[in-house]
């Protein structure tokens, strides 16, 4: 585009030199402070990340000045029996509420954007609910409940309440995917026979999978480090690893915590970039 | 052709996932099952010996499943919703008469409790629940003085290094105090020579002023990290609880606790069993023998030499490491001890206690 523009603009007199300069000169400007200021912000971000790492290979027990390098806190980490059962408590809860809520959220996100039954507005603004509810009015709602139909508490729970609020993203998420796909594509799939399933499967999934992908981890990372809803609907023997982690903290903090945390970090590190993959390898479909 | 294998990857992923779960899921409730007996303990982290938990199982054939909350608050707002399971829980003492007024507490059967005279007398009737009708004393401290043996000669045994305005602004925006109503008042009562539950307006206008006059020397209201900045050097000197000073010492021995000579308070975590056990005569026993075999003395001994905080149980003190037993900041001398308060509950007078708080805080 450069090459024509210049063909067309008069450029014998200073006043457009000078005007052109001075452009550039604003556009060098604003770039160097835009990217300024996104480096502190990513610093702003970062920093706090980095220095938790770094302050779970500390010899020291405080996090606040260090003292030597080592592994220690790893070890007593993965000796740690209570942190162990949290985190398995905490596997369970996450991976089966999300593989439900995701299941259940698809078909919801499907069924509102494609057909038309009574009380869709209704259904509609039910759905925004738990996103809406603060987390701790949604716990206790959910406590009464399981006390009021006399459920023990214990995973099951904790399953039931996340897939609860997980339910909502998933739909919220796959449904807006869902708006962008071509209806015409899936009148086609019916023109060439194709019934209700077949074409569900061959046409639409397909095309939703980036958006049930993106609600599934949503709903995995929502649901790992929820600590409010978890805590109310949890019973004897379900601690998972976000109620151990407050409890630990309230005796103050150790490199432990750090040592979990940046054990955390790395699984998101390795789940985010799967996740992203998955996505583009199923949008380029 | 990328659609089917993407979309067999992921029902696959899918169907997995819930294999796993429900695997897991399952295993559990293979170890849950009738034979084998199981108490659940609700307690603070890291507040009991891992292996005393073991060698009750070993003793008893009872398998305990601990988990673990934050604070009283957390622990009540849970009970009051209804959460039933627990068998014995840990609440602190205020915590316990609020308990008891809920009726969220089963009444202790002393006939089953083998080991209640090794307590040591002092403990055996605490004002939050007489008589010990229905908790067993697990462990107490203090709320004093947290300093760094660098900054003194002697130790600061006294409240009135952090009271008295001239000797605060020696240590200008190094003193915190707990950033606890009753905790931080109750210190200005007892510097001031009045008792730490007094419901007496004048008495207690007095401990607003006092705190007033120092607070521009404090560099805070702190009750979380008051013991990391003291080992940081960002405060000299700190209102704090026994057990969080010593946490910090581990790390600089140069830093120490003290009981100020003037008194301070005292708190108690104790072992209660919940009403909802009492529901299941299996459960109740069981739990009787839990707390029977945790005031057990070589038990309650070897806790204490794990958790370092005072063990209310008299018999305990021979087996109870040395170093702790030494060590006047958890085991302080008579004169001392005799001056040590509870809290307790002021009634209608927490509306006045709340009203100077928000007085000092926002002034």
């Amino acid at each position: 585009m450069a090459t024509p523009l210049t063909d067309f603009t008069p450029t014998k007199t200073g006043l457009s030199y000078q005007s052109q300069t001075r452009h550039t000169l604003v556009t060098r400007l604003t770039r160097i402070l835009f990217s300024g200021y996104a480096l502190l912000f990513y610093l702003f971000l970062f920093s706090p990340i980095v220095l938790l790492v770094l302050f779970s290979f500390n010899q020291s027990r405080f996090p606040t000045h260090w003292t030597g390098f080592t592994f220690d806190w790893y070890k007593t980490l993965f000796a740690n029996y209570a942190i162990g059962q949290a985190l398995k408590n905490s596997l369970i809860v996450t991976l089966t509420s999300t593989a439900i809520a995701t299941v259940i959220g698809t078909m919801v996100a499907v069924a509102m954007e494609r057909y038309r039954f009574r009380a869709k507005t209704a259904v509609d603004g039910a759905l925004f609910l738990p996103i809406i509810i603060p987390d701790i009015a949604m716990a206790i709602m959910l406590l009464a409940f399981f006390v009021l139909v006399g459920m023990q508490l214990g995973l099951t729970t904790i399953i039931i309440a996340h897939v609860a609020f997980n339910i909502s993203f998933v739909a919220v998420i796959v449904r807006a995917r869902m708006a962008s796909i071509d209806p015409n594509l899936a009148e086609a799939a019916h023109d060439l026979y194709a019934n209700e399933w077949q074409e569900f499967w061959r046409v639409t999934f397909p095309q939703l999978i980036p958006g049930i992908l993106a609600g599934a981890l949503f709903a995995f990372i929502l649901s790992f480090d929820d600590y409010v809803i978890s805590f109310f609907t949890s019973g004897p023997g379900s601690t998972t690893l976000p109620i151990r982690i407050y409890g630990m903290v309230r005796r103050g903090i150790t490199p432990q915590i750090n040592a979990v945390s940046s054990l955390m970090l790395l699984a998101s590190f390795i789940l985010v970039p799967l996740t992203l993959w998955l996505q583009r390898k199923g949008g380029r479909n | 052709m990328m659609k089917r294998s993407s979309k067999f990857v992921i029902v696959v992923t899918m169907i997995l996932i819930g294999l796993f779960a429900v695997g897991c899921a399952s295993d559990d409730d293979g170890g849950d099952s009738d034979a084998e007996q199981t108490l659940n303990l609700f307690n603070w982290s890291e507040y009991v010996d891992p292996e005393l938990l073991v060698k009750f199982e070993e003793e008893t054939g009872i398998k305990v499943v601990e988990d673990t909350f934050g604070s009283n608050e957390d622990l009540l707002g849970k009970l009051q919703g209804g959460a039933t399971g627990y068998d014995v829980i840990v609440p602190s003492d205020y915590m316990v008469a609020i308990m008891i007024e809920e009726g969220l507490l089963a009444e202790l059967d002393h006939s089953q409790l083998t080991t209640l005279d090794d307590l040591d007398p002092a403990w055996t009737d605490p004002p939050f629940d007489p008589g010990l009708g229905h908790c067993m004393p697990y462990f107490w401290g203090t709320t004093g003085i947290g300093f760094n043996w660098n900054d003194w000669d002697e130790a600061p045994d006294s409240w009135s290094y952090i009271f008295d305005p001239e000797l605060a602004a020696e240590f200008e925006g190094q003193i915190s105090f707990l950033d606890d109503m009753r905790e931080t008042i109750g210190a200005a009562l007892i510097y001031l020579g009045y008792s730490l539950n007094t419901t007496d307006e004048a008495e207690l206008n007095e401990a607003k002023e006092l705190i007033l006059a120092v607070k521009p020397y404090l560099s805070s209201f702190d009750s979380d990290n008051f013991d990391d900045s003291l080992l940081t050097g960002e405060t000299k000197l700190v209102m704090g609880w026994s057990g969080d000073v010593f946490t910090a010492q581990v790390e600089d021995e140069n830093i120490d606790y003290i009981i100020p000579t003037e008194g301070a308070a005292k708190w108690m975590d104790n072992l209660c069993i919940t009403a909802d056990a009492a529901t299941d005569p299996d459960r109740l026993a069981n739990a009787h023998k839990f707390l029977d075999f945790m005031n057990r003395p070589d038990i309650a001994a070897q806790n204490t030499n794990f958790v370092w905080y005072g063990s209310p149980n008299k018999s305990a003190e021979e087996m109870i490491n040395p170093e702790i037993l030494s060590y006047p900041a958890i085991y302080p001398d008579e004169e001392t001890f005799a001056k040590l308060e509870w809290f307790e509950n002021v009634g209608d007078s927490t509306q006045l206690y709340s009203r100077i708080w928000t007085e000092i805080s926002t002034e």
